[in-house]
């Protein structure tokens, strides 16, 4: 039973009288592992920003399970998808355990503290991303990497569910923008592999947008290629992500080959194809 | 393991029999004991400071007076001096005291969160500039000096501090989807010299006498001179004091940022509305009854912070009885020091404040 867990139909999303996404459609499969690839300015954040619910598309519609991602009330949305953005900058220091216990927002009521079992399920979730050991730490002080996957445990407490919500568990999906924009590369792998072992273990949905083809091709199975807000191509990795393909995203040629030690495709870069390449040829 | 968020997780009670490796219950519990017992400890000792200045405060002063005679019903209210002292001017200046301290410090809490910024005031975003234009033009233009019996300058001032709210609040929402807190800080920061220089304005164009009346109104004085005032704004407080009840926890996810609240389920936009409205209420109200008194909104949340940590849930009643018992004893010092003269109370906030919380900021760094 091969279902649709998220569908985005033909959605344009405009700011003011910019548009920045011109008719976009795609599918993401449940317990799938999407990427949306895209060049900086591509619409990538904003598309991510729809599917969490956090925009309107200007036209079109984004169907989770079924329903319109409009008629689903915030805080039942919350407890099944959650969005990790590309920076989290905090106003105030919150300890760790506090910003992970932050994702149990849409579980409680206004004036309820959180009880044993939101804690547990903040530290497992704490436990699931490696970062167990840090929780009394101030936030403040972590460093990108370690935020990073502080912000994606208090995304996963979202998920967790007391003993008193038993019965059937709906899909999970997890929203990631650029998570390893500003990381170095040993924090790039860890963050690929957490995503990696989620998908796994929890069979959640994720979807990641990044700029890096690199990165999107040791975690996703199926991507989105957006430029300029539009579609360029859409499917299963191994298909779309072709030398042709890159050099229409990025106007950069490319060599593609599936790498025999890492176990996935790589890509790497050669020239840039646009006119203005003086030196080089 | 890694599955546990996956399943249902058990109950204690479940776990009581079972193998050997269940998680045990013990960390969390304490955690969540310590959450609760951080809450009941620092509320009842915060609070407990704000009930000893209440009690204390209308005692001291430069006429030495005791509850015995005060409350001596042998001798007449108006032979018993000790009871006037107390009832007349000591007790309405310590309610309003209370007051005003504890809604300007959560103020400054809202407004800090609202716009993500620790150096936002109850003041910044030109609130009480509003409110000194509108008891300034009182003042100069001779207006009659009550209205229906309430004294047209907190009506005014009131008036122009919500006036200014309103303005600022158009501003951000006018051509925004949802409220830009960038535009509220902007439009605020504004508005606030703008009002500045029409107070000057008014100031320079007023005689000697309204020129030092307005003078004194600025700086700020919590000698209200009856319960009338304090009964007046109480509603008002009470309001702002009832939407600040729904905020705390939520004002944790704004801290956030506005996008990953609203992933987490918040209504953020509500929340902004909510934040803005109440903290603005109490600010108009708080300004209105005592003028402009500067410096709780922004120490008195960061010296709590420093303290007790960021969850607004504690920082937000505690920053109440410490703004409270810390305008109080102020104003003690202020109408003691130099008695029978009388020094401003703000200028005793910032005198007295500012070293030691800049010590406290050296000490923790």
């Amino acid at each position: 039973m091969e279902c649709k867990l998220l569908q985005v139909t033909n959605v344009s999303f405009a700011y003011d009288k910019h548009l920045v996404l011109n008719d976009v459609s795609f599918e993401l499969a449940s317990g799938g592992l999407l990427g949306i690839l895209g060049p900086n300015g591509s619409g990538k954040t904003t598309l991510l920003r729809l599917l969490g619910g956090l925009l309107c598309p200007t036209t079109g519609q984004v169907v989770l399970d079924g329903s319109d991602l409009d008629s689903i009330p915030k805080a039942g949305l919350a407890k099944r998808m959650a969005m990790v953005p590309q920076e989290t900058y905090l106003a105030f220091d919150y300890s760790v355990l506090e910003v992970a216990l932050m994702g149990r927002y849409p579980h409680l009521q206004t004036f309820e503290v959180e009880g044993p079992e939101d804690v547990e399920l903040a530290r497992a979730a704490l436990t699931e991303t490696g970062t167990a050991d840090l929780e009394q730490r101030s936030f403040m002080t972590l460093s990108g990497g370690e935020k990073q996957r502080v912000v994606i445990a208090s995304a996963l407490a979202q998920f967790g569910r007391r003993a008193a919500d038993a019965g059937r568990r709906p899909s999970e999906v997890l929203l990631l923008d650029e998570p390893t924009a500003s990381l170095d590369l040993g924090y790039q792998l860890d963050i690929a592999s957490t995503i990696r072992r989620l998908n796994k273990d929890r069979s959640t949905a994720v979807v990641v947008s990044t700029h890096d083809l690199n990165f999107a091709t040791s975690v996703c199975d199926h991507v989105v290629l957006l430029r300029q807000g539009c579609v360029l191509a859409a499917g299963p990795i191994h298909k779309i992500l072709r030398p042709d393909t890159v050099k229409d995203l990025y106007d950069v040629d490319v060599v593609v080959e599936q790498h025999a030690v890492a176990g996935h495709l790589t890509i790497t870069p050669l020239a840039r194809r646009a006119t203005d390449a003086p030196d080089g040829h | 393991m890694s599955n546990e968020l996956t399943g249902t997780i058990k109950r204690p009670s479940h776990q009581t029999s079972g193998s050997g490796n269940e998680t045990p219950i013990t960390p969390s519990a304490k955690r969540s004991w310590s959450l609760r017992r951080k809450l009941i400890v620092t509320l009842s000792g915060f609070g407990g400071l704000a009930l000893i200045t209440l009690v204390v405060a209308p005692l001291v002063g430069p006429t030495p007076i005791t509850l015995a005679r005060v409350f001596d019903t042998s001798v007449p209210f108006r032979d018993n001096v000790d009871a006037q002292i107390f009832f007349i001017a000591r007790l309405p200046r310590t309610l309003a005291g209370i007051l005003v301290g504890a809604s300007l410090a959560v103020a400054g809490v809202v407004f800090q969160a609202l716009l993500r910024n620790p150096l936002a005031t109850p003041f910044t975003l030109g609130v009480s500039a509003g409110a000194s234009l509108g008891a300034m033009l009182v003042i100069t233009l001779g207006l009659p000096s009550a209205v229906a019996g309430i004294p047209a300058v907190p009506i005014a001032s009131l008036l122009g501090s919500l006036g200014a709210a309103g303005i600022v609040y158009a501003m951000a929402t006018l051509r925004h989807r949802g409220l830009s807190t960038t535009v509220l800080l902007l439009a605020g920061v504004t508005l606030n010299s703008f009002f500045s220089a029409l107070i000057m304005f008014v100031q320079y164009s007023s005689d000697f006498a309204q020129t030092f009346q307005t003078v004194r109104w600025l700086m700020g004085n919590l000698d209200v001179g009856g319960f009338q005032p304090i009964l007046a704004t109480l509603p008002l407080l009470g309001i702002a004091f009832v939407m600040f009840g729904t905020l705390p926890r939520a004002l944790n996810l704004l801290t956030l940022g506005s996008d990953s609240a609203a992933a987490r389920g918040v209504d953020v936009l509500r929340v902004q509305r909510v934040a803005f409205l109440s903290a603005s209420l109490a600010t108009g109200a708080a300004v209105s009854l005592s003028g402009p008194i500067g410096f709780i909104g922004i120490v008195i949340p960061h010296l709590i912070r420093l303290v007790v940590g960021a969850d607004h849930r504690i920082v937000m009643p505690a920053s109440a009885f410490l703004g409270a018992a810390f305008l109080v004893a102020c104003d003690v010092v202020a109408r003691s020091v130099m008695a029978p003269l009388e020094l401003p109370v703000g200028v005793i906030t910032a005198l007295t404040g500012g070293p030691f919380f800049l010590w406290l900021l050296v000490r923790r760094r």
